[in-house]
């Protein structure tokens, strides 16, 4: 009964892996419903390639692969969501093989890494092919599920025409559903609130760095309008676009990385937030979101440091 | 009364405290003595075990500065020009070359020259040794490469107070002019490795090109040409070298076991 327990036994990783990976679902869903079977192809590839990578480091450091241990899924399948659906599969498959070899299993596996994996992914492809990724088919436009996606559109994000003083022509209600061209699974505003309210309650995640975060990319939104908008449309489009709302859920509040002390949640939610706001506006990337997390991340020990109170020695004066 | 009664409990108290701290410190004193002596013995024997390796094994790979210890992939110095300038084979060339003009003469001068130097001064003597050195060789740099040498930029001076040049400034155990020569060889080789794998590498992988002329039709991984790049490459490469090391002196180890 002993072995049976013990075979049961699970990484600390799986149940997290697991709510995210469920959270994960529908944002697949319905990108396969606006933009085709190539979004599945795409996630196969992701999840085959994080498949490699384990069994790679498995067999470089000599340990025994662990099945339960299913983060990688859930960091190459985030990484995947936030491209396009007519990215290359190399570069889903090289941006995987990025985000779980380097941005994980060399700081040493899960919960070693200083910064989310899946941002450190997306950035290393950003940089290398910044044209593939930051251009985004419409959606129920025709994309070849070959290695090619052929003659199919492609146009700029909402980010980008903020970010040149444009307005966007996107209503509200497409803005909401995700009915945009925007990276295909990062865009369903209403149903990532709905992950994120599933996850709450599951206590995957904690609440507090995601609301602060976008408390903070709202008030400036709001405050500091960039195009022709009033405030209440400048929040609409600000929140909305530029993966906002889904690096509230998927980047910001992993639990493997976020500071521990409510205290230290709030104010990590309070810097994100104004980072991304900076990288948005003035950084050269559509997606400043990924950006952000990798210099944000690394910060989320010291702030539980300095919000600990401090304890004073026995006797001392 | 219960004051003074607590003050000379504590008193009492005090002094086994410092009994205790000093029978410690007797007691590691004679565990290093009791090491330095099993060393000495087993030098004596010719056979010596530490941590699984044979001395003279564990030797060869120290002194090895081109593979096993190469001074940028497992030593870790002139980290800066490899992940910054070495971009490309032209500026990974032009780097090496300055190696080469460096490092071995200021290694044999610093040996020759420092020597009487005070502990503090001798960083100040292998600095201006290096200065004094590196004017002939950025000319010859220069002659050699053209307008090319530009693609270093300020590399080239900060080469110059590198620790791969000035780091044996640390060391006051002097080596021998024909020792430090052959170490400064060695470490420029080594160091001249690593530059052109990594810089030709670099090259293809980010702009698709060696040496000005195209190989391959478009860049495969751009970042390659960047910073980051750079140390991902750096990173990768340090551990490729130091897995391959690791594993050709256990299987040296191996061999050496009856």
């Amino acid at each position: 009964m002993s072995e049976q327990a013990e075979k049961r036994e699970l990484h600390a990783s799986f149940r997290p892996s697991r709510d995210y990976l469920i959270a994960l679902a529908p944002l697949l869903a319905m990108a396969v419903y606006l933009y085709g079977w190539r979004v599945l192809l795409m996630a196969a590839a992701s999840l085959l390639t994080a498949l490699g990578c384990d069994l790679l480091t498995a067999l470089f450091t000599g340990r025994k692969y662990d099945s339960s241990e299913i983060s990688s899924y859930m960091f190459a399948l985030i990484y995947t969501v936030m491209l396009p659906a007519t990215a290359s599969y190399h570069i889903v498959a090289l941006g995987t093989a990025v985000a779980v070899l380097l941005g994980k299993q060399a700081f040493g596996g899960y919960g070693g890494y200083p910064f989310h994996p899946s941002a450190f992914g997306f950035a290393f492809t950003a940089v290398c092919f910044q044209d593939e990724v930051f251009k985004y088919p419409r959606p129920f436009s025709s994309i070849n599920l070959g290695l090619s996606t052929g003659d199919t559109v492609l146009y700029d994000g909402i980010s980008t025409t903020l970010r040149l003083g444009g307005v966007p022509e996107v209503d509200l209600t497409d803005l909401l559903i995700g009915s945009y061209a925007g990276p295909m699974g990062a865009t369903f505003c209403l149903i990532i609130i709905a992950c994120f309210v599933l996850l709450v309650m599951r206590r995957t995640i904690s609440w507090q760095e995601s609301f602060f975060f976008l408390l903070t990319c709202g008030v400036i939104a709001a405050l500091l309008p960039r195009a022709q908008l009033g405030w209440l449309d400048s929040l609409a489009y600000e929140m909305c676009s530029g993966a906002v709302i889904f690096a509230a859920v998927f980047l910001v509040s992993t639990p493997s990385i976020v500071p521990k002390a409510p205290a230290a949640k709030a104010v990590y939610g309070i810097v994100m937030g104004l980072a991304v706001t900076l990288f948005r506006r003035i950084g050269y990337f559509e997606m400043g979101v990924c950006f952000a997390a990798l210099l944000v991340n690394p910060l989320a020990p010291w702030l539980d440091r300095i919000t600990q109170p401090k304890k004073t020695a026995k006797g001392g004066a | 009364m219960d004051d003074r009664r607590k003050k000379k409990k504590r008193q009492s108290a005090e002094p086994r405290k410092k009994d205790a701290k000093l029978l410690k410190r007797a007691a590691k004193r004679e565990e290093r003595a009791e090491k330095l002596k099993n060393i000495k013995d087993a030098r004596k024997s010719g056979r010596f075990e530490r941590r699984g390796l044979s001395l003279s094994l564990e030797e060869a790979a120290r002194r090895d500065l081109i593979f096993l210890n190469n001074p940028v992939l497992v030593q870790g110095l002139a980290l800066t020009p490899l992940v910054v300038a070495a971009s490309t084979l032209r500026n990974a060339l032009v780097l090496a070359l300055m190696g080469f003009l460096l490092i071995t003469p200021v290694r044999l001068l610093g040996d020759i020259l420092a020597r009487r130097a005070p502990g503090r001064m001798r960083a100040l003597v292998y600095a201006l040794i290096s200065g004094a050195v590196y004017i002939p060789a950025l000319f010859v740099v220069n002659l050699v490469f053209g307008a090319g040498a530009v693609g270093a930029g300020i590399y080239l001076p900060v080469l110059a107070v590198d620790g791969i040049v000035l780091s044996r400034a640390e060391i006051p155990l002097r080596e021998g002019p024909l020792r430090a020569l052959e170490n400064g060889l060695k470490t420029s080789l080594g160091y001249a490795l690593a530059l052109l794998f990594t810089g030709a590498l670099r090259g293809l992988l980010g702009e698709g090109r060696l040496l000005g002329s195209g190989v391959l039709a478009a860049a495969p991984l751009p970042i390659s040409s960047t910073v980051a790049g750079g140390f991902i490459f750096a990173a990768l490469l340090a551990a490729a070298v130091q897995l391959a090391a690791a594993a050709y002196l256990k299987e040296r180890k191996g061999g050496e076991e009856p």
